[in-house]
């Protein structure tokens, strides 16, 4: 198991390099960090002329882009512009613990919730709650991100508090001064990030849960004379794990998605609000900083979620 | 998803298997051995599985009557799209303006309108061409297989590894002004699913009888990708680019939100909301208002595409 | 014909019924039954008969959906509509299934042991640890070799035939008065089918248990069945002694069935396939269920449905001809159908 995941490790270098070429390549061509010292009367060419040199502006964008390959290969993630001409690992890693922040408890959240929604719907089909999940699902699924998240606004920050007075959350910025005010400033970006993913998230475990249900070792399962309770326990949900161990995967990369837009609706100082404003000040660096962190991300829990598939089940094998 | 079918055993023994789309070739074998009485087709078949879905007939109707909308709604309108009259300013809904105004004093209902009318255009355009690329890169990887099967699913695999709403950051803003630029960007991002839907689905084909046969008598790849395996695919392709066309809404309008996206004076809804997102203390209408018609085009997109999915493949339909 | 005291299960009149959107489908319509103690009953039809659907009512396995009628005693138990806790204690212990695809019949995620253990556990008659050693001697009951190490494994680790076998072991573990097998060969190789039969066989010996076989291959009945109930559109169409139907088929469905199969001792001879294929559930013919296919038909046979009377004693036969057929012309009394039995 150990060889296999070194194995899968070392393909996804290819699809690491791939990916942040593509990136850099893109970046390069839309972005200049010189654009806004041009628009400065008070810059004179020596300024100009540093972060030329600071970027290697003078050369083709296929040699620099291997010149950030050698860099990020020693660790060195480059500078952030924007940000003072400070070293990226300066603000990255503070930014990546905030985004940290928001997307940890939404994906426990948004695990827990989704399978007990899924399970519930599929046991029950046809009741009142499969319908009830299913409409929220439906709306779920209709629903851009940014505009539930400004709903969620509209409702908690304004008209609640214009109601009754009580205002229950934090509608934006990062409040980290207590557990509570942290529980009060993360509540709606939470909600917000996982509605969405989890509409997809409980469609699924109900359709792998229904798909389970007459299954035929679950009716032999009843056929043995085994309690409903261990029937659901031991042979329905144990199986419907493999499959769900696959869309979690998926879920944990999706939410970093998710998180570009979610920390903007609420001016959550996390990496999605960092790489957008990078790209706005053509902060290069920063750009790919948040870029690899996010591949690499996703490339180790694809890895997790077939490790843990090896786990769940008997049949696959690693070799 | 929600049928209303009580999914028995039975009702499921009792469904037509699903067959391969009928080629002109059958079509003639039928003619040759006089079968008098023609089979209903199955076209008309999805049709009518379709038609019972009341979800979808209610998305067919949402959806149009919005498109109707959108395209009719300025036009009744006594207001330009970009006349503004800063006396009118910051109103809120009422009979003169029922959507009210904007800082401008530009009438919000005709604003809408045209959003609508560009938001569905980005889409439709979107869906298109992402469905064509998924078309040609799926069916060409499953049909050659090898290495051009290889280098599709290492492209596809790299895209999967970063949130296409990055890539679409990056070049997004320097498209923002020609909206078929952006449709193609958006594009771009958006084709793997129906790549791989397509790949897998020539796979199955490739190995069948009727395939089999029309290789034998001597037909080339690009005959028998346009005229036996295409055919069959229409189905899938139909759903796809239903679904890309919600997809697609959603990818726009966050793109415009976070000031990437469509750049004034294209107006579309996701813009709309960008614009007055920073009124929302004080005229949440108009962040409301562009967001509801928003979700109500996904909404009804998605009711058509399930039954579109079911109607296609009903054994599908029957496992959810 | 048996002494009541002998009778294990006495099925009466029982019905199945499919809510579907399209109205009630009657999948069984009627049925009756008796099985001794020890017995070996066959149920012969092609698929879509009701004969599975009738034995998953018995045990109440069926999808919400089926309406369950009639009556069905096991010894003084009356099956319909038992209440979940008394059906647990006879699902397994009293009664057991063999069902048809060992492949997936068994969990993929637990070792073979361990789904053998769970069904003596299930019952509370055993610890988990006598539960496995159980499983053990079990295995090696049904002729699994290296039984000790075969526990552990894993049911994709088990050949086709080690699985069936395994499943028959499962089935046993309770000691059981009453065994259903559902087509427990149709799933496996024509040569590990007669070893399964005769595993089968061999554990009835011993055990003593009764069998209901539930099969389309009238092949695998000779040699495995006292006797046979011939089901068509979800009724009894024929039963009998084995030797009463195979020799003197009197239903023409019977007969029907009889010549579609190849024999050893007429090699040469045509298949004779019947024509068309059974009715659907939701669209029964008014008159007798076979008509459309029947040979022999009559007016009468489009209009009404034939009625169970009695041929003989132990034979009864559901058809508007019964016993106005002509005979058969030598072949089908010649010898036994099939090759199970003249070993």
């Amino acid at each position: 198991m150990f060889a296999y995941a070194v194995r899968r490790l070392l393909t996804a270098i290819p699809t690491l390099l791939f990916i942040t070429f593509v990136v850099f390549i893109a970046a390069s061509q839309v972005t200049d960090p010189r654009d806004r010292l041009r628009g400065n009367a008070n810059i004179d060419q020596s300024a100009y002329d540093r972060i030329t040199e600071l970027y290697d502006l003078d050369r083709a964008p296929v040699e620099r882009y291997a010149l950030w390959v050698a860099d990020v290969a020693q660790g060195d993630l480059g500078v952030a512009l924007s940000h003072g001409e400070v070293p990226v690992s300066e603000v990255f890693w503070d930014r990546l613990g905030n985004t940290m922040l928001l997307t940890g408890p939404a994906f426990i959240l948004l695990t827990i919730i989704g399978a007990v929604a899924g399970v519930y719907s599929a046991l029950r089909q046809y009741s009142f709650g499969d319908y009830f999940t299913t409409t929220i699902a439906y709306f779920g699924l209709a629903m851009p991100t940014f505009f539930f998240g400004l709903l969620l606004q509209v409702v908690f920050a304004i008209w609640l508090p214009n109601l009754t007075g009580f205002k229950p959350f934090w509608s934006s910025g990062m409040h980290l001064d207590s557990f509570g005010q942290y529980l009060s400033s993360v509540t709606l970006p939470v909600a917000t990030l996982i509605l969405i993913l989890l509409a997809a998230d409980s469609r699924f475990i109900r359709a792998s849960v229904l798909d389970l249900k007459s299954a035929d070792y679950v009716r032999t399962a009843r056929a043995k004379g085994l309690s409903e309770r261990n029937v659901v326990r031991r042979h329905i949900f144990r199986n419907a794990l493999i499959p769900a161990v696959t869309i979690w995967s998926i879920n944990a990369g999706l939410l970093f998605g998710g998180a570009l837009i979610t920390e903007t609706v609420f001016s959550w100082p996390g990496l999605g609000r960092l790489i957008i404003d990078a790209m706005f000040a053509a902060d290069l660096d920063v750009v790919m900083a948040v870029t690899v962190s996010i591949a690499v991300i996703v490339v180790l829990m694809n890895l997790l979620a077939d490790l843990l598939y090896g786990l769940l089940d008997p049949r696959v094998r690693y070799d | 998803m929600t049928d209303t079918t009580e999914g028995t055993e039975l009702a499921a023994a009792t469904l037509p298997l699903r067959a391969p789309a009928v080629s002109p070739a059958t079509d003639a074998l039928n003619a040759q051995e006089g079968l008098t009485e023609k089979p209903e087709s199955l076209g008309r078949q999805a049709w009518n599985r379709f038609r019972r879905h009341k979800l979808a007939i209610i998305g067919v109707g949402l959806l149009f009557s919005l498109a109707f909308a959108f395209l009719v709604g300025p036009v009744f309108s006594p207001y330009e799209v970009g006349e503004t009259n800063v006396l009118d300013n910051n109103q809120g809904p009422s009979l003169a303006h029922p959507f009210g105004t904007d800082p401008l004093g530009r009438d919000y209902f005709v604003r809408a309108m045209v959003g609508g009318r560009f938001s569905l255009l980005i889409a439709l355009v979107t869906a298109i061409c992402a469905t064509a690329i998924g078309l040609v890169f799926g069916s060409l990887a499953g049909y050659f297989g090898g290495v051009f099967d290889i280098a599709v699913g290492f492209v596809i695999n790299a895209l999967l590894t970063i949130p296409g709403l990055l890539i679409l950051i990056i070049y997004g803003r320097e498209v923002g002004n020609n909206l078929f630029l952006l449709a193609i960007v958006i594009a771009v991002i958006s084709w793997v699913r129906a790549a791989r839907l397509v790949r897998a689905q020539v796979l199955q084909l490739k190995e069948s009888e009727f395939v089999l046969a029309a290789r034998a008598a001597g037909a080339g790849p690009v005959r028998i990708i346009t005229r036996h395996l295409l055919p069959n695919l229409y189905g899938t392709l139909l759903v796809e680019i239903t679904l890309l066309v919600g997809a697609a809404i959603i990818l726009e309008s966050t793109l415009s939100f976070l000031g990437l996206g469509a750049q004034a004076p294209l107006t579309t809804l996701g813009n709309l909301v960008a614009d007055n997102a920073g009124a929302i203390d004080t005229r949440p209408s108009r962040v409301l208002i562009p967001g509801a018609i928003i979700t109500l085009i996904i909404l009804s997109i998605n009711f058509i595409g399930d039954a579109l999915r079911d109607a296609v493949d009903p054994k599908a339909a029957d496992e959810s | 014909m048996n002494s009541s005291d002998d009778l294990l299960l006495k099925v009466d009149d029982l019905s199945v019924a499919f809510k579907t959107k399209k109205g009630m489908a009657e999948a069984v319509r009627g049925i009756s039954l008796e099985v001794s103690r020890g017995e070996s009953l066959a149920v012969v039809g092609e698929s879509g008969s009701g004969k599975s659907v009738s034995m998953l009512a018995l045990l109440n396995l069926l999808p919400a959906s089926a309406r369950i009628q009639g009556s069905a005693l096991l010894g003084d138990t009356q099956l319909v509509g038992l209440d979940a806790k008394s059906m647990r204690s006879i699902r397994g212990r009293r009664i057991a299934m063999i069902f048809q695809d060992p492949m997936t019949a068994f969990n993929p995620v637990y070792t073979v042991g361990r789904q053998i253990s769970e069904t003596i556990e299930a019952h509370g008659t055993a610890s988990s640890s006598e539960a496995m050693r159980r499983a053990i001697d079990l295995l090696e009951l049904v002729g699994v070799p290296e039984p000790a190490q075969r526990v552990r494994q894993y049911p994709h680790e088990f050949s086709g035939g080690m699985r069936q076998r395994a499943m028959i072991a499962m089935a046993i573990a309770n000691s059981p008065d009453l065994l259903i097998a559902d087509e427990p060969t149709t799933a496996l190789d024509v040569t590990i089918q007669a070893q399964v039969l005769d595993v089968l066989k061999d554990i009835r010996a011993e055990t003593g248990a009764a069998m209901i076989l539930i099969t389309h291959d009238l092949g695998v009945v000779a040699g495995s069945a006292d006797r046979v109930q011939v089901m068509y559109g979800g009724r009894v169409f024929e039963r009998g002694t084995v030797d009463d139907v195979f020799h003197r088929p009197e239903n023409p469905y019977t007969r029907g069935l009889l010549a579609s199969m190849p024999r050893l001792d007429s090699i040469g001879g045509r298949l004779e396939p019947i024509p068309g294929t059974p009715p659907s559930v939701l669209n029964m013919p008014v008159g007798c269920a076979f008509s459309p296919r029947c040979t022999y038909r009559v007016d009468r046979c489009l209009q009404e449905p034939a009625q169970l009377q009695s041929l003989r004693l132990g034979h009864d036969n559901r058809c508007h001809l019964s016993g106005q057929l002509p005979d058969l012309v030598g072949s089908a009394a010649s010898s036994d159908p099939g090759g199970h039995n003249d070993r």
